[in-house]
């Protein structure tokens, strides 16, 4: 803010001029409130007077004249710092309005961010949320493929153990079948074996040991 | 026990037998000393008793065997027994037939028959198996009648089985065989 420079007001010929027209009001407002009876276009004035107006229009126009003259003074010492001080309230208060703006628009602005950004997070969290469930979905289709390949190989292994354990206690019944059969025959062979089919035996064995060689 | 310490006593003792022409004589007291030891017995309990010190062990034996065994038996005895082998006189005594076996181009045959065989049935079957192995047999005969009929000659690692018992057992592997193979 600018402070109004009186001196250079003082200078200028607006001031000149106020400072003759206020001489010449006090000067000619002082004759003319000395000189008031004497003058007729003045007479009202003691009209007025006696009504109980009092009105010295010579008084009048030499208080003008000094306010004239010292108006640059008032200026500079009253006028000028309110004026200053008014600007700079002014200013202040413009400042003030500009920064409310700003903020208002950078608050705006924010607002804007902020909105922006909470639709692009929930936009964001949407599609993480649809991925996590395509992901959820295809693990859930992999894990019941999976587990029905585990169970349909579980199956085929208890169907071949059973089919083993089958064939194995088959064998070991069909073993046992040999052995008592194998056993019957030794009993039924011990028996009925007599000391003639022994020497046969002994004979054949005697020819077929040379006869391999 | 160490089958390489008996080879060797019994190599020394059968050498020293060849040079003196006493290897029927040595292998029958070996055979006889190692049956009375391989039982419990007095001559068992004398050979391996800690009481009694080695040189008082020969001296003993001198007094028993003088007369009724090998000179030569004797000094392989007391050198087992100064050595402290005195427990490897079966082995020693095996090992000895086993090398008069080898000298003379015999093979020892283990016949073993469900019944007692006739001398005629001995005798050819004697030269079956020479004719067979084209070595002299050394037979011993046994009766096992467990094997219900026939006989089953035993040639160093080799068996000819010809016993009924043995061809049960071969049926049964066959019938063992063709049911495991099903499995």
């Amino acid at each position: 803010m600018s402070t109004p420079n009186p001196s250079a007001r003082n200078g200028s010929p607006a001031a000149v001029l106020r400072t003759v027209v206020g001489l010449v009001l006090m000067a000619g407002g002082y004759y003319l409130s000395l000189h008031a009876a004497e003058i007729p276009w003045l007479s009202f004035q003691h009209t007025l007077e006696k009504q109980g107006i009092p009105l010295d229009l010579g008084i009048t126009a030499a208080t003008i004249g000094v306010f004239l003259i010292l108006f640059p003074i008032i200026r500079f010492f009253y006028i000028a710092p309110l004026e200053a001080a008014i600007q700079e309230r002014n200013t202040q208060l413009e400042r003030t309005f500009s920064e409310a703006e700003e903020l208002r628009s950078e608050m705006a602005r924010l607002r804007s961010e902020y909105e922006e950004r909470i639709a692009q997070t929930e936009a964001d969290a949407r599609a993480q949320i649809q991925q996590q469930i395509r992901e959820a979905q295809q693990m859930r289709t992999q894990l019941m493929a999976e587990a029905a390949e585990r169970a349909e190989e579980l199956l085929a292994r208890a169907r071949e153990d059973i089919e083993r354990e089958r064939q194995k206690v088959l064998a070991e019944l069909q073993l046992r079948v040999v052995d008592l059969s194998l056993a019957a025959a030794e009993k039924v062979v011990g028996a009925n074996f007599d000391s003639e089919q022994n020497r046969k035996l002994v004979s054949e064995f005697i020819e077929k040991v040379e006869a391999a060689g | 026990m160490d089958a390489r310490i008996a080879k060797r006593y019994a190599r020394a003792a059968f050498s020293a037998a060849q040079k003196v022409g006493a290897v029927q004589a040595v292998e029958a007291d070996l055979g006889a000393l190692a049956e009375l030891f391989e039982h419990p017995g007095a001559f068992r309990d004398f050979l391996l008793t800690p009481k009694l010190g080695r040189d008082a062990k020969v001296r003993l034996l001198s007094t028993r065997l003088q007369g009724q065994a090998h000179p030569l038996t004797f000094a392989l005895l007391g050198l087992m027994l100064r050595k402290g082998r005195q427990a490897e006189l079966p082995q020693v005594a095996e090992e000895f037939r086993t090398l008069r076996r080898e000298s003379e181009r015999v093979v020892f045959a283990q016949v073993a028959s469900a019944e007692e065989l006739g001398a005629q049935e001995r005798d050819a079957l004697v030269r079956s198996l020479e004719r067979r192995v084209g070595k002299r047999i050394e037979p011993s005969f046994a009766v096992d009648p467990s094997l219900l009929g026939g006989v089953r000659v035993a040639i160093d690692n080799t068996v000819f089985d010809g016993s009924v018992r043995g061809s049960l057992q071969r049926l049964r592997r066959i019938l063992e065989y063709d049911v495991l193979r099903q499995v």
